[in-house]
């Protein structure tokens, strides 16, 4: 089947298509928002802790200003150690897990200068620390302050370490570990309003499939009442359904008509007459195959219509076309029964120019002239409608 | 109602990870913690390593069943790792054992044990004592230099 059902295959294709890149691209910027929400609400979340953490790194400095060497000096002074420890204990929450000071020694080892935890999980002084990343180097060498984002350990989330300085150096670390309930607060958020979108798609793709079936079930239903049962060609409906939408520029109009088809009813039966009809659809259809643009119609009867697109190239190809029609109808034995076949003949008028007429139906009226020519010149022949004679092809 | 069935199944499965508490949880950590031990007491041990944990949970029973032979008693190991809070002192005082632990403060203050791997601040930390790898004739390779303390 072409032209008709053939775009709409492509525009519902087309439809497809660009809904699913759509749906992909939705998808995508999901992903994506989700991303930038994330990192929005761990900074909202985060800023004021942030802040308060880098104020007692400040004042921590500050305690430490007489000091030549910072380390020494809290590694001998039991109650600056203290003091130390109690500003850090202050800042450990439900979402700060650990907060201490680290030094590093001349073997390039962490170890532990204050730790603000109770006495479970508290660090001995100067027990060795292994880092868990390169990171924790680059402090020493960029003065900044670093957020780690943890997506190994278990029950970390975040580590936010700062570098306590002496003479533009960096002498000491203060570490804040952020507890994984920080980040699954966050996330819950995060999830409830990416899990909204995604329902929101799921929604919508599943109204999409309604719509493309309904489509496909409309297709179906249209292309049945388009179609002739029983040549399987478009039937008359189809012709009036478009007749504005062929451009006749583009086409020879010609009608197609089977030899005494009556005799062949009356003699045979009216199932003869089926198959016989059937048939000539079928040779007109494989005939008219080369050029996908071809269309056949069975307008009544035993009576074919059949537009052939035109080619610049090759103006003389409708006329081609139905000779080969003419030729291989004649060459054909129709088999009626198991034992016997007999041979029909068919008589075509073709208007080679419709667009020449107002409207269709007078281009049609101009083609059945000169099929009305073809009969009375004795049949299985092709007529040539040309105003005021027929050319005999 | 096959749709249905399938939809149901793919959301149930979907989501059966949040449904793991209804059977033994199996624990990441301790696989990471069993691997760690295998690697200490096989640069340790120049034998096949067997291991004798007290007090050892099922979980990591299972765990470490995989990669360990493990003992039922201290007498026949070759490597012991003490995990329990529990005062192991007393415990196995053959002295052709290696002896391992989970505690810092158990590694500090009683000297049978040569090493421990602790958690510390969430971090895995491994520590190995200079003076007791000596006594025991230990030598770790390269890679482990840096958890050697000088203590």
């Amino acid at each position: 089947m072409n032209n008709f059902f053939f775009n709409s295959k492509r525009i519902n294709f087309l439809f497809l298509a660009i809904v699913s890149c759509l749906l992909i691209f939705f998808l995508f910027q999901t992903k994506e928002l989700k991303q930038k929400i994330e990192a929005n609400i761990f900074k909202v979340s985060t800023v004021d802790v942030l802040s308060i953490v880098s104020n007692t790194a400040k004042s921590l400095v500050k305690d430490l200003s007489k000091s030549d060497d910072f380390v020494k000096d809290i590694q001998s002074n039991t109650l600056l150690r203290k003091k130390i420890e109690e500003k850090l204990e202050v800042l450990i929450t439900k979402n700060i897990q650990y907060a201490y000071i680290l030094y590093k020694d001349n073997e390039g080892i962490f170890r532990f200068l204050a730790d603000g935890s109770k006495t479970e999980n508290k660090a001995f002084l100067n027990q060795k620390f292994d880092v868990d990343s390169r990171v924790w180097l680059d402090v020493y060498v960029e003065k900044k302050e670093i957020l780690i984002n943890h997506e190994i350990l278990k029950t970390l989330s975040l580590t936010y370490i700062i570098p306590l300085l002496h003479n533009n150096e960096v002498e000491l670390l203060m570490v804040i570990d952020f507890s994984l309930k920080k980040v699954e607060n966050i996330n819950s958020i995060i999830y409830f309003m990416q899990n909204g979108i995604i329902g929101i798609l799921v929604v919508f793709l599943f109204l999409l499939v309604i719509v493309v079936l309904q489509m496909l079930k409309y297709n179906k239903v249209k292309k049945t009442a388009y179609i002739d049962h029983l040549t399987n060609v478009y039937n008359k409906n189809y012709l009036l359904k478009n007749q504005n939408n062929i451009n006749l520029k583009h086409y020879s109009l010609s009608v197609l008509d089977i030899d005494h088809f009556k005799n062949v009813n009356d003699t045979y039966g009216h199932s003869v007459g089926d198959i016989i009809l059937k048939k000539t659809a079928q040779i007109v259809s494989r005939t008219l195959r080369i050029s996908n643009d071809d269309i056949v119609i069975r307008y009544g009867g035993e009576e074919f219509i059949i537009f052939i697109k035109k080619s610049k190239d090759y103006p003389d190809i409708s006329l081609e076309v139905l000779n080969r029609i003419l030729e291989n109808i004649a060459n054909h034995s129709f088999l009626i029964s198991e034992l016997k076949s007999i041979n029909i003949t068919v008589s075509i008028g073709i208007n080679l120019n419709p667009a020449n007429s107002n409207n269709l139906f007078e281009a049609f009226e101009l083609a059945d002239q000169a099929l009305y020519t073809a009969k009375n010149s004795g049949r299985n022949n092709i007529q040539i409608y040309q105003e005021k004679q027929n050319v005999t092809c | 109602m096959k749709g249905f069935i399938i939809l149901f199944i793919s959301i149930f499965f979907t989501y059966s990870n949040g449904y793991t508490f209804l059977v033994d949880k199996y624990d990441k950590e301790i696989e990471l913690e069993s691997k760690i031990i295998l690697n200490i007491a096989e640069v340790s041990l120049h034998e096949k390593v067997k291991l004798f944990i007290p007090h050892i949970t099922i979980s990591e029973r299972d765990v470490y069943s995989k990669i360990f032979t493990l003992t039922k008693t201290c007498d026949k190991s070759n490597f012991v790792y003490v995990k329990t809070e529990n005062n192991e002192d007393d415990l196995c005082m053959d002295k052709n054992k290696l002896y391992f632990t989970n505690n810092y403060k158990k590694l500090l203050s009683n000297d049978k044990y040569f090493g421990a791997f602790f958690w510390s601040k969430s971090r895995p930390n491994i520590v190995f004592i200079k003076s007791r790898l000596n006594r025991e004739h230990l030598s770790l390779p390269q890679n482990y230099q840096q958890f050697i303390e000088d203590l």
